[in-house]
């Protein structure tokens, strides 16, 4: 007869000692910010100040992230580039990106200058003439979606939820135009926003926030995949 | 205080995990609706592409980027037996990292590691819609034949033109969000999104390890005891007690 059996996961030294520096410097930093009652004022000092440092290291590692982004952007939009016609817009997005690098550039060189010292630069500009514009016009788009969404929802099944997150929509939107003789629903809309809205959302925050507890735990504890495999 | 309640998690946590056996889960909609997604993507010889929104390593998100890319290696390890490849997309430059990770580990699990592409993991810049990760995730599914578009972590009503677009070129889509403006979106669009706290026990369903389990008891616990101290609270306050 044989006995089937899980086979035992062998430790691996290298996942081991990422799991314990991981798990030091995750204490180190939750001591600093949260110094414990039980321990010496001056190792709370300390604390503190070492998890400071560590926040910093972070910082300094998110500048170098962000490189990689930006290398990791072009790479993927100039192996696109190849495919017509999706490649044009790969295309677009590269010249963007190198026109305004090398803007700021030139302007960080003293090379391109606008004005006098008060005035903004034209990276500046450029951001909120182009970009701002854009995510603006997307933005707007974002309603009519919305709405199309709801309209979904009521054709392919109706369910008292259904039904109730409809009605509740209607109403806030309802209830924020100005319909002559309705001056009711202003003030049912406040109600609605106040009190069953206020309570769900408290209700979905209070929920993920133990969900982070939970994960925060698994990973203190070092039973993350990052430490496994 | 907030060692307490980490002491409380991880007590209730090992405990559950070394019961792990005993405990039955509660069906959950969305994780059900996932296989079957990622099945029929791969089946119908087309990508998944799995975004974590705006989820950050480097701020307050980070534990909800830990999670995403937890089920991000769930769906993945299902979808790499496919012809095409599994897409990740983040607005944060250090989870991009923890995506790429994910996805080489989810290939390396299915022995496919040849047919993992660095370009997988993507980044593009965020802000406070993430508009240009709405645009690049719904560009990507046309582009590049993705069936399904999985979303885990942080998005806010951006999530509306991702959703308008499977809509429109019917791809599946199994949207969350940590944001309240995102969950409401995905409420409305989906009919089996995953709710706020969900995410967080997504391995307990996809990949039931004792610990995974218990993670998830804990969690039901904790729910139900902050519940038990709301009522308590409430009614000692009805009844007049300062507190």
């Amino acid at each position: 007869m044989t006995t089937s059996r899980t086979p035992r996961r062998r430790l691996r030294l290298g996942a081991a000692l990422l799991a314990a520096l991981t798990i030091g410097i995750a204490l180190i930093t939750l001591l600093g910010l949260e110094p414990a009652a039980p321990l010496p004022a001056a190792l709370n000092a300390n604390l503190s100040t070492l998890s400071q440092l560590l926040i910093q290291l972070v910082a300094v590692i998110g500048a170098i992230a962000l490189l990689l982004g930006v290398l990791n952007l072009t790479r993927v939009h100039a192996a696109q580039l190849r495919k017509f016609p999706h490649g044009i817009y790969s295309l677009i997005l590269l010249i963007t990106l190198f026109g305004v690098v090398l803007l700021r550039a030139l302007e960080r060189g003293g090379v391109l200058r606008v004005g006098t010292g008060d005035a903004p630069s034209v990276s500046l500009t450029v951001l909120d003439a182009a970009q701002v514009a854009v995510e603006s016009a997307l933005a707007g788009l974002l309603f009519f979606a919305l709405v199309y969404s709801a309209f979904r929802l009521m054709r392919n099944r109706v369910t008292i939820w259904n039904a109730l997150f409809i009605a509740a929509l209607v109403i806030v939107l309802l209830g924020f135009s100005p319909l002559g003789g309705a001056t009711f629903l202003p003030s049912v809309r406040e109600w609605l926003l106040n009190v069953p809205v206020n309570a769900g959302t408290r209700g979905l925050l209070i929920g993920i926030a133990i969900g982070v507890v939970v994960v925060g735990v698994r990973v203190l504890i070092g039973r993350d995949r990052t430490f496994r495999e | 205080m907030t060692y307490a309640i980490l002491l409380i998690a991880l007590l209730i946590t090992v405990i559950s995990a070394v019961r792990a056996r005993a405990i039955a889960l509660r069906p959950v909609v969305g994780y059900r609706a996932l296989q079957r997604t990622v099945s029929a993507a791969v089946e119908g010889g087309r990508s998944v592409h799995i975004s974590l929104g705006s989820s950050a390593l480097l701020d307050e998100s980070a534990l909800t980027a830990m999670a995403g890319a937890e089920m991000l290696y769930q769906a993945a390890a299902r979808a790499s037996g496919g012809d095409l490849p599994v897409i990740a997309s983040v607005t944060d430059p250090v989870t991009l990292g923890v995506a790429h990770d994910r996805l080489r580990r989810a290939y390396l699990l299915r022995n496919r590691l040849e047919a993992f592409k660095p370009t997988a993991a993507r980044w593009y810049p965020g802000g406070m819609l993430s508009l240009a990760l709405a645009a690049a995730v719904g560009a990507s599914l046309l582009d590049e034949e993705g069936g399904a578009a999985l979303l885990f972590g942080r998005f806010g009503a951006e999530l509306a033109l991702i959703a308008e677009t499977t809509i429109r070129y019917d791809r599946d889509l199994l949207p969350h969000s940590t944001h309240l403006e995102g969950q409401a979106v995905a409420y409305a669009v989906s009919e089996t999104p995953l709710l706020a706290e969900e995410l967080f026990v997504g391995a307990a369903y996809l990949e039931p390890t004792p610990i995974h389990i218990g993670g998830a008891a804990a969690q039901d616990a904790l729910r139900y005891l902050v519940v038990i101290v709301l009522i308590v609270f409430a009614v000692l306050t009805f009844l007049g007690v300062n507190l």
